[in-house]
């Protein structure tokens, strides 16, 4: 008998067969196997991700598959790994459009895939850094909800966190 | 190109394509986290959600720079210090926002140095809003203790203690009225002291309150005048005092300075952290006084002017344990070379000139760069920090602030 395989089901119903090591990259898949499966799987296990659609699962997946042998960096080590910039695959596979990165960003936080999630985050960050209040408004369409003597009031407040 | 169009169409048809602000909150802050103070200023104009998110963070955790060398900003720096702090180098900015709502989300602020006219401005901000932690430079905080304006009392007084005595653990002694220090009788939490240019009289005066000074484990003496420094063995539990702090700059009187001050040393078989700043050249008597390998830190300032070479080196070699290692010009730097390994920070200062900085930085990085000192992340020359960072294909890059 072949070892059992996790399939994952996305929103629109596409089955994802993959390794069970490939699909324990999300904590959330992971706690659901062990939870149901306390003696280890003994046949393929069904998966249901509402929240994910396939086009989106099968891009979280690749990048599951491609780092089934990575060892990530405990939680203690926070501030070193937040100072570090995105690794060189995870850049390559995140540029996508805006809205890709949203969709995965999204899966990562409800799968529970941390570095991913962080990848994400950091690639948006870098998106974000160097520019003026109006070309993010355009970048990320964002329509100000503030009256002119507000954003004001906010540049003001801004000056004592700016001083080059 | 016109399927991918299609492709689009439907795909927003049948479920909106999310956006940035569709994120949930907790992302945005992982994104805001990733962010530059610089950078954060400009994410509050766009609008309400975005400006709380961002001010969270920007009024977390603060670092006032409120002496020595601006702090030049650039969205480029990425250092755990740069990412934790929000560094303010004008004060008088910053004092014009407070009192401010968004401080509610404000754990710490940090103050470069302590200083008299901060006093009330870290008054006022512990009144207001009492959750906030007030801490010193984390640069310096190993050898040198911070005011919260609370635990720490003066004599002579300016302010009154709390009403909580025990509050007070900290005690700064400047040659005060001899009527005013009974108030030492009321104080049974005192951890660490600070004796400034007191005489023999006062020191006989406060040996009255020995055992208000039994849990002392932090001592710092300050010294222009003849102060029979063996008298502090009256005062103070030598063998639990854990950090010494000794700067002496007088004429040699009799020489029994020097017998004493390694006598002293002899007691204190506890010591963990030695603060020696003198121009009488004690840093020579050093060897032989300590256990071996139980200091963890040692800061240096000497201007003695002769020299004799051999003895730092022994005393650094007696004590491996040292980690941590602050000097003056030239008088440890060639010394440094015994054991490099064992440093996790190293800093220089020699006050105004700048003289050698350059040699210095140099022998340090390259000791750095032919792998002699692992654990060394950062270095110090003169208020200028250099942060070390290690490639995976061994190549090592020093990135310098201010630049």
């Amino acid at each position: 008998m072949s070892t059992p395989k996790v399939i994952i089901i996305s929103s629109d119903d596409e089955k994802f067969p993959v390794e069970q090591k490939v699909a324990e990259k999300s904590i959330l898949i992971k706690n659901m196997i062990n939870d149901l499966n306390p003696d280890g799987l003994e046949e393929d296990f069904e998966i249901p991700t509402p929240n994910v659609r396939s086009n989106v699962l099968s891009k979280v997946l690749e990048w599951c598959e491609h780092h089934k042998n990575t060892v990530f960096a405990d939680d203690e080590d926070e501030d070193v790994k937040k100072s570090l910039p995105v690794e060189e695959w995870d850049k390559n596979f995140l540029k996508v459009d805006q809205e890709m990165l949203y969709e995965i960003i999204l899966a990562a936080n409800y799968l529970n895939i941390k570095p991913l999630l962080e990848s994400g985050c950091k690639m948006v960050a870098e998106m974000i850094k160097g520019k003026s209040p109006e070309e993010l408004r355009r970048t990320f369409n964002i329509v100000s909800d503030f009256s002119p003597e507000e954003e004001a009031a906010i540049r003001r407040e801004n000056e004592w966190a700016e001083d080059r | 190109m016109v399927l991918e169009l299609q492709q689009h169409q439907y795909q927003s048809k049948s479920r909106k394509s999310p956006a940035l602000l569709d994120l949930p909150d907790e992302v945005l802050e992982l994104i805001i986290n990733q962010l530059t103070q610089l950078d954060i200023v400009q994410v509050r104009l766009l609008n309400s959600k975005l400006c709380d998110l961002a001010s969270r963070k920007l009024y977390k955790n603060i670092y006032l720079n409120n002496s020595g060398p601006r702090i030049y900003l650039s969205n480029k720096l990425h250092t755990s210090f740069y990412d934790n702090y929000t560094i303010v180098n004008d004060k008088k900015k910053f004092k014009k926002v407070i009192p401010n709502r968004n401080m509610k989300y404000t754990q710490q602020i940090m103050f470069r140095i302590e200083h008299e006219d901060e006093i009330y401005l870290k008054m006022y901000i512990v009144e207001l809003f009492p959750h906030i932690v007030i801490k010193g430079d984390p640069f310096d905080e190993e050898y040198f203790i911070y005011s919260d304006g609370i635990s720490h009392f003066h004599l002579p007084s300016f302010r009154k203690p709390p009403q909580d005595r025990s509050l007070v653990n900290r005690l700064t002694i400047d040659s005060p009225l001899s009527e005013e220090v009974d108030i030492i009788s009321q104080f049974s939490n005192i951890a660490k002291v600070e004796l400034s240019e007191i005489d023999n009289f006062t020191l006989n005066l406060l040996s009255n309150f020995s055992h208000n000074f039994c849990k002392v484990t932090s001592l710092t003496i300050s010294d222009r005048l003849e102060l029979d420094i063996k008298l502090l063995a009256r005062l103070f539990k030598l063998d639990q005092i854990t950090s010494f702090q000794l700067q002496l700059y007088r004429n040699l009187g009799d020489g029994s300075i020097y017998s004493d001050f390694k006598w002293i040393l002899s007691q204190m078989t506890n010591l963990k952290h030695l603060v020696l700043s003198s121009n009488l050249g004690l840093e020579n008597y050093l060897s032989g006084q300590l256990n071996p390998n139980s200091l963890l830190s040692f800061v240096l300032i000497s201007n003695y002017g002769p020299r004799y070479e051999f003895t730092l080196p022994m005393f650094l070699l007696e004590q491996q344990s040292i980690t941590r290692l602050c000097f003056s010009t030239s008088t440890l730097e060639t010394s440094i070379f015994w054991n490099p390994n064992r440093f996790e920070r190293i800093s220089r200062t020699n006050g105004e000139q700048n003289r050698g900085d350059k040699g210095a930085t140099n022998y340090i990085q390259n000791l750095i760069r032919f792998g002699k000192c692992p654990r060394l992340n950062q270095f110090i020359i003169n208020n200028t920090y250099y942060f070390v960072e290690r490639h995976s294909n061994d190549s090592i890059d020093f990135t310098k602030f201010p630049e």
